[in-house]
């Protein structure tokens, strides 16, 4: 059997117009404040595989879409983490709605190093990142191992990427790609190139993001934000000569 | 932290007896771009064409080039056999005035560009060898390489030496 990629503009939609989140289980009903899911779209596209689960509570086989891995940030009353290499699972729409506590399909749950989150509505996922590009991104980190580069190289760790995913958890509209740079120390720079200037995001997985502006101008001294300050860090892409490169 | 302004002494005196001298402002110096350290696959320069670390430590290492120092045929050969593995894609040179000219935020310089003539790790020495160095005084009192010193230095200099290519494997070309 095989299942068509799902719709996610429908199911962005409908989680937009949902505004009520429950646990599956009826041992919680904390409800979701916020549960993101990094490139799911395009995880789901190149990397899904299809195949049955048997539900045992309902009796009865449902077809599923299984996601290998994904980068994934859950923060509710009763836990809050980041993982760069959780499992997803996604039921088709068509084959759930009603059968599980009367939650509406989509359906997805995530697993963390085996772990199962009480599996969630789907209303409760928003797009972290709208961008396949800082999608692709992400990806391509989560690929990287130590001494990918050579003996003694780090790759990103978890805390580099989780910064990043808090960073651009509000990436805007009207900011141009960045192309991406790891380097050998862990670190990781979204940069925006012109021909004589250059604007770079450097994260190093201390929780802080730096901003720099080349050459050097002044005026723009370069800064320090505390990743989740989106909004301050956003404020900064559009300020003047920064914007000529991000816009 | 602001860094030395204008002269640096330790770029007005020879540094290292087999040197071929003080380095001036009008020598050009360059590095090469090997894929994949250096460069991505269609050869563009990354961050790492220099590490913060070795920028901090005053060892970002590069080649005093023609007419003061070495010709490109000489020491282009050179490079691409000091790493078998990984194709040299560039050599990228600037002008030493240029380097020293970079300015801290805060005021002052932030590199020094001086007549080291360490090669590598394991001993090796060259006459026409130079460091590029964070100007010790911008340093003093910095914690690492995730202070935005650092990292403002490191990338400006990311850019001098990205637009300076002045050699392109004829594999780039082509592709």
């Amino acid at each position: 059997m095989h299942l068509s990629p799902p719709n996610f503009d429908a199911v962005l939609q409908a989680t937009a117009s949902r505004p009520a989140i429950h646990a599956e289980s009826g041992s919680s009903t904390d409800p979701v404040s916020a549960l993101d899911i990094v490139n799911l779209r395009d995880l789901f596209s190149n990397d899904s595989s299809d195949g049955v689960w048997s539900d045992m509570r309902a009796r009865r086989s449902h077809r599923w879409t299984r996601v290998s891995s994904g980068a994934a940030a859950i923060s509710r009353p009763h836990e809050s983490w980041t993982d760069t290499a959780a499992t997803i699972e996604y039921w088709a729409s068509d084959d759930l709605p009603g059968l599980i506590h009367g939650l509406s399909a989509p359906y997805v749950r995530v697993a963390r190093s085996g772990y199962w989150t009480k599996a969630l509505g789907s209303q409760a996922f928003t797009p972290l990142v709208a961008s396949a590009k800082v999608a692709e991104i992400m990806t391509h980190l989560s690929e990287l191992s130590e001494g990918w580069n050579g003996p003694g190289t780090q790759a990103p760790g978890a805390a580099v990427q989780g910064d990043i995913i808090r960073a651009l958890a509000n990436w805007p509209a009207g900011i141009r790609e960045p192309s991406i740079e790891v380097d050998d120390e862990g670190g990781v720079a979204l940069v925006w190139d012109g021909d004589e200037s250059s604007f770079a995001l450097t994260f190093l997985g201390n929780g802080n993001v730096v901003g720099t502006l080349s050459p050097f101008t002044e005026g723009h001294e370069p800064w320090v934000s505390a990743v989740d300050d989106a909004p301050g860090i956003f404020a900064r892409l559009s300020s003047q000569n920064v914007a000529q490169l991000t816009a | 932290m602001t860094g030395c302004v204008g002269v640096c002494p330790r770029e007005q005196v020879q540094l290292d007896p087999i040197s071929i001298g003080a380095i001036g402002d009008d020598e050009f110096v360059a590095r090469g771009a090997f894929y994949p350290s250096h460069t991505d696959k269609a050869g563009k320069v990354t961050n790492q064409l220099f590490k913060k670390s070795d920028l901090l430590q005053g060892t970002g290492s590069v080649w005093r080039v023609a007419p003061v120092g070495r010709f490109l045929d000489e020491l282009i050969p050179e490079l691409e056999a000091s790493r078998p593995n990984n194709p040299l894609k560039k050599v990228l040179a600037v002008k030493v005035g240029k380097i020293r000219g970079l300015m801290l935020a805060a005021g002052g310089r932030e590199f020094s560009v001086v007549d080291e003539c360490d090669s590598d790790i394991n001993g090796g020495k060259h006459p026409a060898h130079a460091h590029i160095a964070i100007c010790k005084a911008a340093i003093a009192g910095v914690a690492g390489i995730e202070d935005p010193i650092v990292i403002q230095a490191h990338r400006d200099l990311l850019l001098l030496f990205r637009n300076g290519a002045v050699w392109e494997s004829l594999q780039l070309k082509a592709a």
